[in-house]
């Protein structure tokens, strides 16, 4: 309605702003940032392959029902629930029988040797301090710091209340600066900005 | 010490999201409270960290495998109607019609046989041209380009022709050597043989 030139073409033109994207598009568009994504959660290149390319699947599968306008949060979504609910899975097989907040409390996953030279450019210390969080506090810190994400917008797509939000990402980032404590001890005596003289 | 420990809000203080006013107060008491300053440390270093770590590139042999996903997963796309048809598949359909309904005229004035073929073929053209209405009806949920649309195609096309011992289609390669050149003979020739 704010363009004029659009109302000769009646309802029959498609939509100017968006043009189906072809896979080739989808692909080289947002494959390397579901991948980044992926190995964050999942911390090894396996199993990030295994779900990133499970994301790509479900989005060839839905791609018809797609509206335009929300691809990344689309994908945030996915990714992180289909990472959430493989643990979930495998948590239960795992430790049937334990209490039902031991996936909490139990780290997920060893991180051995093998899991710390598998790549190539980043930091493995992070993966690592990463890897030793439950997924819970995992996916609630990666989608803030690293994806950038607002409590709001993670509040949305993961399905809970913002006081949940704030608390994992503050219990997730104290863990993850206790197993980093070695990395910047430097910034261990720095004081807040702005709030002493 | 001024007010409560901050707790999770320390977070919130971290990335800036309390108002003016509880900033002022989470500070003034940070100010004075140790543990709540290393706790804001840990939440500023974990942050910043995070942030500026470099994440893990995929290698260029598995983005190849996202890419060929269409190839593999065609099969088992459930029909879904859209609200328009893919566009490459009327063009597909348009292709084949115009393919068709060129007979006619290349194969030039003369023969009746010749013009009986054509309109045969014209006919089937017909036939076909609906048949793709209704193949991008129900199978337009691939919006991509695919083998998948073109083989069905394809099969229906041979399917039609043999069930109506009509001239086989023939794919737009094959068309300018076919019915450019000897017109009459072209035409007939693709009857089957006595």
């Amino acid at each position: 309605m704010v363009d004029p030139t659009n109302e000769t073409d009646g309802p029959a033109t498609p939509p100017a702003p968006y043009a189906a994207p072809s896979w080739d598009d989808v692909v080289r568009d947002h494959g390397a940032r579901v991948y980044r994504l992926a190995y964050r959660l999942t911390g090894n290149q396996h199993d990030a392959e295994d779900l990133t390319q499970e994301v790509f699947v479900r989005v060839f599968r839905s791609l018809s029902q797609y509206t335009p306008g929300s691809f990344e949060g689309w994908l945030h979504r996915i990714t992180t629930n289909l990472f959430l609910d493989q643990v979930r899975r495998k948590a239960r097989i795992r430790f049937e029988g334990l209490p039902e907040d031991a996936a909490d409390r139990l780290a997920s996953r060893e991180t051995g040797p093998a899991q710390l030279l598998d790549d190539r450019t980043y930091d493995a210390d992070v993966q690592a301090a990463l890897d030793a969080l439950a997924p819970d506090f995992r996916v609630a810190v990666v989608l803030c710091d690293i994806e950038g994400l607002t409590y709001e917008e993670i509040s949305e797509l993961l399905g809970i209340k913002l006081g949940t939000v704030r608390s994992r990402i503050h219990r997730g980032r104290a863990a993850l600066r206790e197993s980093l404590a070695h990395r910047t001890p430097r910034t261990a005596h720095r004081l807040p900005a702005g709030g002493m003289p | 010490m001024t007010g409560r420990c901050l707790g999770a809000r320390v977070a919130e203080l971290a990335d800036g999201r309390l108002s003016p006013a509880e900033t002022e107060r989470a500070y003034a008491h940070v100010a004075a409270c140790s543990a709540c300053r290393v706790a804001l440390e840990a939440q500023r270093t974990a942050s910043t960290v995070l942030g500026s770590t470099a994440g893990t590139e995929p290698g260029a042999d598995f983005l190849a495998r996202l890419t060929a996903i269409p190839e593999q997963a065609a099969p088992r796309t459930p029909p879904v109607i859209p609200a328009q048809p893919a566009a490459h598949v009327r063009r597909a359909g348009t292709t084949h019609v115009r393919l068709h309904g060129a007979h006619p005229l290349s194969s030039g004035p003369g023969h009746r046989r010749a013009r009986q073929v054509a309109a045969g073929a014209a006919a089937s053209a017909a036939l076909v041209a609906a048949a793709y209405v209704g193949v991008s009806s129900t199978a337009g949920v691939v919006t991509t380009p695919t083998p998948a649309i073109g083989r069905v195609v394809d099969t229906f096309a041979v399917e039609h022709a043999v069930s109506v011992d009509q001239m086989p289609l023939t794919g737009p390669q094959i068309q300018p050597a076919d019915y450019t050149g000897t017109s009459a003979s072209a035409s007939s020739s693709p009857s089957p043989a006595p």
